[in-house]
Parts: structure tokens; sequence; C-alpha cells
């Protein structure tokens, strides 16, 4: 009898320690579930987090770049690596352009940065100077390479427009870059490690004119 | 009683997971929203006056948008459709009694759901 008790009390713990190690186990596996949910809740949140700083990025240099587009007469020129050049206006009137009404893009795809430059003349220049400098150039100039020379002199100075940009492209519709009304920028935008979006801008040149 | 527990609090996480998604991928596309009508207003201010009524009436579902020039938007604007309004209206100025005729053009973006924004403009008749 004393027998068959300690038997039923040996088997009663045995059971208690299956009962653990079935606890540890289902709680392991909850656990690891939790882990990997939170996990890959994280990475989403991530990739969200980045797909949205990197279109309030892009929203930033559309709103820039209108600052630029909306006044503009013209789109000068572009050379199918993401750079291109504006006329502004023509604040020295006589519808041809002037240095200092000239606006260049540059992309970068090194720093994967888009950048305006201008003519930037020294301010200890006289008006009279600047005014001298700032000569008519011809509509069929290379004007990328006008405002290259201008910057080999140190007459130029740039901002930031856009960061973190993969890719830009530009495109219009139009017989010639000087005849486009309309154009668009495709721009690819890094958005997190290994992550990219695509984004298209329109813009529109209600001022349009073309230089003489 | 763990097991229900357990229940509740992976309920409770995925709820607020998802939450949080959702209202990232709304705040993502409000701001795509936006500048798809300015694209689309900006296109249409380039347009000779004599043209811009026929856009009364344009629209693109969603996931079908282009720009006037005919090119597809990427896959980021799925969501998103858009519609033109033009009408005739004047604009009065009765301190220097002036009245100008012209067009109110309206263009709203919108998804599967609702309007997203919509955004306006007068352009004036050509002088002529």
């Amino acid at each position: 009898m004393m027998q068959h008790h300690g038997t039923s009390h040996r088997r009663a713990r045995a059971l208690a320690l299956i009962e653990l190690l079935i606890a540890v186990a289902i709680t392991s596996i909850v656990g690891l579930a939790m882990a990997a949910l939170m996990t890959s809740a994280a990475r989403a949140m991530s990739a969200s987090t980045g797909a949205r700083s990197g279109l309030q990025r892009a929203h930033a240099a559309y709103t820039r770049l209108r600052a630029y587009t909306e006044p503009a007469l013209c789109l000068l020129q572009h050379d199918g690596s993401g750079n291109f050049a504006i006329w502004l206006a023509d604040s020295v009137p006589g519808g041809k352009v002037n240095l200092t009404e000239i606006r260049v893009f540059w992309f970068d795809p090194v720093s994967e940065e888009m950048t305006v430059e201008r003519i930037a003349l020294p301010d200890a220049w006289t008006q009279e100077l600047k005014d001298a400098y700032d000569i008519e150039v011809s509509s069929s100039s290379d004007f990328l390479a006008l405002m290259l020379d201008e910057r080999s002199r140190g007459y130029t100075s740039s901002i930031a427009v856009a960061d973190g940009l993969e890719g830009l492209l530009l495109l219009h519709s139009a017989a010639s870059d000087q005849s486009a009304q309309r154009f668009r920028l495709t721009i690819n935008l890094t958005t997190g490690p290994g992550l990219s979006e695509s984004i298209l801008m329109a813009f529109g040149l209600p001022q349009h004119k073309k230089p003489l | 009683m763990a097991s229900t527990l357990l229940g509740i609090i992976v309920l409770a996480v995925i709820s607020a997971i998802t939450s949080a998604q959702r209202l990232s991928f709304e705040g993502q596309k409000r701001i795509l929203a936006a500048m798809t009508a300015d694209d689309l207003m900006l296109e249409l201010v380039t347009l000779p006056y004599s043209e811009l009524l026929s856009k009364d009436g344009l629209t693109q579902s969603p996931g079908s948008l282009v720009t006037l020039d005919g090119q597809a938007y990427p896959d980021s604007f799925w969501a998103l459709g858009r519609t033109v309004s033009v009408v005739e209206a004047t604009m009065e100025y009765p301190d220097l009694e002036v009245t100008v005729r012209g067009l109110r053009v309206t263009v709203t973006t919108y998804d599967a759901m609702s309007n997203l924004l919509s955004i306006e403009t007068f352009v004036p008749e050509p002088a002529g």
C-alpha cells in the first residue's frame, strides 16, 4: 500500500515536469512568434517611415523647383543626364538671355544631390562692372558649359534643391527644349537601404517664350 | 486563460501596427495627391485659353494617371485619380468697377473612397 502510494506520487511529479516542459516549449514558440512579428512590423514601419520621408523630400524639392519654373520663360537646354538650364526671367529687357538670367540645375549621381547654380558676381564690383559683365548670350549656346566656365572663374553660387536622388530624367514632348511649354522630371528617390521610389513631377511654363 | 491573454496581446499589437501603417499610407497618399493636383494645374495653365474649356470633365481614374502629354505616372501613384472642371466665371472688383471674364479651373484628386483635395485657379480671358 505504502509502495503504491510512493509510485503514484512519483508519477504525479513526473507529470508536473512534463507539463512544465510543454509550457516552456509553448511559451518559447509564442515568444519567437511574437519576436518575429515585432521584427517584421518594425521593418515594415521603418520602410514606411523611409517612404514617407522620401515623399516629403520629393514634395520639398517639387516646391523649390516650382519656385523657379513658374516664373521661368523657357527651358533652354537639357543633356539627358538630369542636368538642365532654364531662362528664369527677362530681367534685362530685350528678349535675349543674359548671363544672370540663367539657372542651371545639376544632378550629381555620386552625392545623389540636385543643385541649382547661378551667376554671382563679386560684391566688390560696381554695378556698372556687373552690368557690363552680364552679357547677352546666343539662344543656341551651350548653357551648361557656359555655367561651368563661369564656375571655373569663381563667379557662380549654388544651393541644394534635393538630396537622396538615385536618378533623374527630364522629358518633354516638344520638338526642341526651347519649344517645350511643359516638361516632366522622373526621379528615383532613396527611401531606405536598398529601397527606392519613383516619382513623376510635371512642370509648366505659363509665361513661356523663346529667346531671340 | 494564458492563451486568451496571449491572443488579446497579439491582436492588440497587430491592430496597433495596422492602424499605424494605414495612417502612414494615408499621409503618403495626401502628399502625392497634392503633387498630382498641382502637376495637372501647372500643365493646364500652359494651354491656350481657347483649348482650356475642352478639358472640362477630364477624368483619370485611380491607377491611370497620365500627364497632359501622355506620360503615365509610376506605380507610386496607383491609389489616386483626378478630375478637372472648367467653367466660365467672372470676377468682380467693385472698388475698381471692373469685371473680369475668365475660366475657373478646378482640379480634384480622389481615391477609391472619397475626394482628397481640390485646388482652383482663375484664368482671365486674354485681352483683344
